[in-house]
């Protein structure tokens, strides 16, 4: 169930915000309850036989926290518990990469195996581990197990994150209210339909001028350069527009029963180095990754040579998580790579330019290197990764030309325009939301977001009040957001 | 304290509006999407326009219609039985087809159809005013209706039908514009598409009285006025028009379903009023007794198996 489909948001949505409030009525525990056994729907509603996987998952890390509790069996039973989980999602998700990988370096006829990958398993079962490494270093253990499944399963984030913390989020369920639910409520709304908007109108809309490209280069075509930029600086924005997006409905979604989700996007584009960029970008992906594997793995505290061999790999990891592919280990050791420029450039106390110029370029030079980071990460194939790059730079390859059908979908409705008008209309489309991306505040500082326990996020040049021009504003981004959901285009994160 | 409850209620007021506001703006911009569909509709539809480059051949029979003559009649058998040449019969009927199509693709290709003799199959719910669902509403009616009466029929309920009728009809221009009518490739098997999957039990209607096509019954409405205009306007256009009433699959029993019988009996006589007030013949097949229930797929089209005979059935009527 796509939070972008009619089924959710007037079935589903509703049905759900009516039982919470009848329930709620009777006492806090019961609207948790009603949010449990919504989120197992939720998640039953895409194939009924993986709630099974998904219940047996959260049940088995449930129980290995209780049997944590005992100090002498406590490494010993989380070690299992950690290998235990990265297991299954060995199982699903790399087994049939290995397999390939084996069979291209060995030649040896392998079978592949026929596996459907759970939704979501990516990240609950990253927040499980999480769980379960800090009851090794001495969190408390959860004894609740309807909290606990909460903790997993809550709807808004249990698909594609944000990755939540169990610290952040079972005391949350535990409190007596569930803060001003009218003014939540509304905040909530606002931020859901803002993301609605940047999924199914910004992001949605910029696909077309990135897929026929891509699917181009994949098999073995190649690109004009004028085209070829488009599609990388149209998907650059689309994964942004729909992620955040997708964020930000998860944070409204959350907040209108009251729940905090952390933030997940602080306008990433806006990034004067890629040590910022990070800092901007899938925020709770980074949080986990410094906290679970950086700096286990020692992090900065044994040389430079260390530090940067631990940077390495864990971008490395963070791209084979997105996916099981070459594709995604290079986009992750590309970043890698940056880091460890930025560190060094930063360690020899190097600036850019005092000024507007040197702004300029900080940020300039910060942009095109993620954006052809993410040709790695959007190709299907190293060829077509490496005919998406020659095309960038205006190699000829030997490839079949592009020809494109000249046909613009505005919300999915077809329009024939011409080649010609198509590449001219798509450069506009990419740099008006290039435009929005850097130039308007992001969704948690226009709406003054504030995550749990934290101060609210910083104030933008605009910013949400219940007025009449809000009420509008958001009133006609809803309206134009339900005539685009007929797209029905998946969310990008919904594949890892 | 005080300050507090008045922001809540400020709040929930705020929310209210929201959502007022909200159902307001879209029923303008609705209203506007519609308007622009009517203006750039083509009534030669995406499904229709495919199959009109079989028609290069000039046949001299031509096949046309809905489901009941897309899955059912098997072009090259008719030929053989009719002592036609491969390609001299083809099958351009899609699914939902409509007699307002067929007429526009007339008006579009006048000198294919002008010696050409016409088979039209139709179903009930091309007529009945009551059936409103977006599958089968057609489309060339929806076009005819204002934007008022689009919003009046289709809201809310069938608010699905509207928005179909928007994408349709820009899929619609852009078939035109493409002229994948001329430009396309002829489909496979001169057009028969072949049923192999029979549907589960539990998806056959209990009766075909209470059957979605026969709901809500009435054939007084645009949909008839509209769809028996174009059957007569084809008279004249075409050498021969012939309309077909196709069987239901053998176990539903009209004699122990009334409703059916008087729904069904009005329908057809509305069509055979059309036919001799207008010169088209009408075949009407209650049944066609070498179709048993295993030949069909579901309640309403034969598998594969049965298309030979459902076509040598048919067949054997028009040589009648």
């Amino acid at each position: 169930m796509l939070f972008s489909s009619f089924t959710f948001l007037f079935q589903f949505l509703p049905a759900t915000i009516l039982a919470f409030a009848a329930a709620r009525l009777h006492s806090p525990r019961a609207g948790i309850m009603v949010l449990v056994m919504a989120s197992l729907v939720f998640y039953g509603a895409w194939r009924p036989v993986y709630l099974l996987l998904f219940l047996g998952s959260v049940g088995v890390n449930f129980a290995l926290g209780l049997a944590m509790e005992k100090p002498e069996r406590r490494r010993a039973v989380g070690y299992c518990g950690v290998a235990l989980n990265l297991s299954v999602l060995g199982f699903f998700k790399y087994a049939n990469f290995l397999i390939e990988t084996a069979h291209d370096v060995s030649g040896a006829a392998l079978p592949h195996l026929d596996i459907v990958l759970p939704l979501g398993i990516s990240f609950f079962t990253f927040q499980q581990i999480a769980y379960l490494v800090d009851v090794m270093r001495g969190a408390k253990v959860e004894r609740d197990i309807v909290s606990f499944t909460l903790f997993v399963s809550f709807f808004p984030h249990l698909i594609a994150g944000p990755l939540v913390h169990h610290a952040e989020m079972i005391p949350q369920f535990k409190r007596e209210r569930l803060g001003r639910s009218a003014w939540l409520a509304a905040q909530g709304w606002a931020i859901f339909v803002a993301g609605l908007f940047k999924k199914v109108v910004i992001a949605d809309n910029l696909a077309q001028f990135a897929n026929p490209s891509f699917a181009h280069v994949d098999i073995g075509g190649s690109l004009p350069s004028e085209w070829a930029w488009l599609a990388i600086l149209a998907y650059t924005l689309q994964i942004y527009f729909d992620f955040s997006g997708y964020s930000d409905m998860a944070i409204g979604l959350a907040l209108m029963f009251g729940i905090r989700l952390p933030v997940n996007f602080r306008s990433p584009y806006k990034a004067r180095s890629i040590i910022e960029f990070w800092r901007r970008w899938h925020i709770t992906l980074s949080r986990f990754l410094r906290d679970y594997l950086y700096i286990p793995l020692g992090g900065n505290r044994f040389g430079i040579v260390r530090r940067y061999f631990n940077l390495m790999l864990t971008m490395l990891l963070g791209g084979l998580w997105h996916g099981a592919g070459w594709t995604f280990v290079i986009w992750g050791g590309l970043h890698g790579l940056y880091l460890v420029v930025n560190h060094q450039w930063r360690d020899h106390k190097r600036r850019w330019p005092d000024g507007a110029v040197g702004r300029a370029a900080a940020w300039a030079l910060t942009f095109i290197a993620v954006v052809i980071a993410w040709v790695f990460f959007r190709a299907r194939t190293m060829a077509g990764a490496g005919a998406m790059l020659a095309s960038l730079t205006g190699l000829k390859t030997t490839g079949g030309a592009f020809v494109s059908d000249g046909i613009l979908r505005v919300m999915d409705l077809p329009v024939l325009v011409g080649e010609g008008s198509l590449l001219l209309i798509g450069w506009g489309a990419a740099a008006a939301a290039l435009a929005v991306a850097l130039l308007l505040p992001n969704v948690p500082e226009t709406f003054r977001y504030r995550e749990y326990r934290r101060a609210p996020e910083r104030r933008g040049f605009l910013v949400w009040r219940p007025t009449f021009g809000w009420a509008l504003a958001l009133a006609l981004a809803l309206a134009v957001s339900l005539f685009g959901m007929w797209q029905r285009v998946e969310f990008l994160y919904f594949q890892f | 304290m005080r300050y507090q409850m008045r922001a809540v209620l400020g709040t929930r007021r705020w929310l209210v509006l929201t959502l007022v506001l909200s159902v307001v703006v879209w029923l303008i911009a609705l209203a506007g999407l519609l308007s622009l569909a009517r203006h750039v509709h083509d009534d030669v539809p995406v499904l229709l326009a495919k199959k009109l480059p079989l028609l290069k051949t000039h046949p001299s029979l031509i096949f046309a219609g809905d489901s009941r003559t897309e899955y059912q009649v098997d072009p090259v058998l008719a030929a053989e039985l009719t002592g036609r040449r491969p390609g001299d019969v083809v099958n351009i009927a899609y699914q939902a087809g409509e007699p307002l199509a067929l007429l526009a693709a007339v008006h579009r290709e006048p000198d294919v159809f002008r010696d050409a003799h016409m088979v039209v199959s139709v179903s009930p719910f091309i007529f009945n005013e009551g059936v409103r669902s977006a599958a089968v509403y057609p489309q060339d009616v929806a076009a005819r209706l204002s934007v008022g009466q689009q919003m009046t029929s289709f809201l809310p309920l069938r608010v699905g039908t509207a928005i179909r009728f928007i994408r349709e009809a820009f899929a619609s221009r852009l078939a035109a514009e493409e002229n994948i009518a001329d430009r396309g490739p002829a489909p496979p098997a001169l057009g028969l598409v072949r049923l192999e999957r029979v549907e589960p039990e539990d998806s056959w209607p209990a009766t075909i009285g209470a059957h979605g096509h026969y709901a809500n019954w009435d054939l007084s409405g645009p949909k008839a006025r509209f769809e028996i205009g174009a059957l007569c306007d084809m008279v004249q256009l075409t050498g021969k028009l012939t309309v077909v009433i196709p069987p239901w699959a053998p176990r539903y029993n009209r004699a122990s379903d009334p409703t059916w019988r008087e729904r069904d009996d009005t329908y057809v006589k509305l069509i055979e009023d059309a036919g001799s007030r207008c010169g088209f013949e009408v075949i009407d097949l209650p049944s066609i007794p070498e179709l048993v229930q295993s030949d069909y797929a579901d309640e309403m089209h034969v598998t594969a198996k049965g298309v030979p005979i459902y076509t040598r059935a048919l067949v054997a009527r028009l040589k009648q």
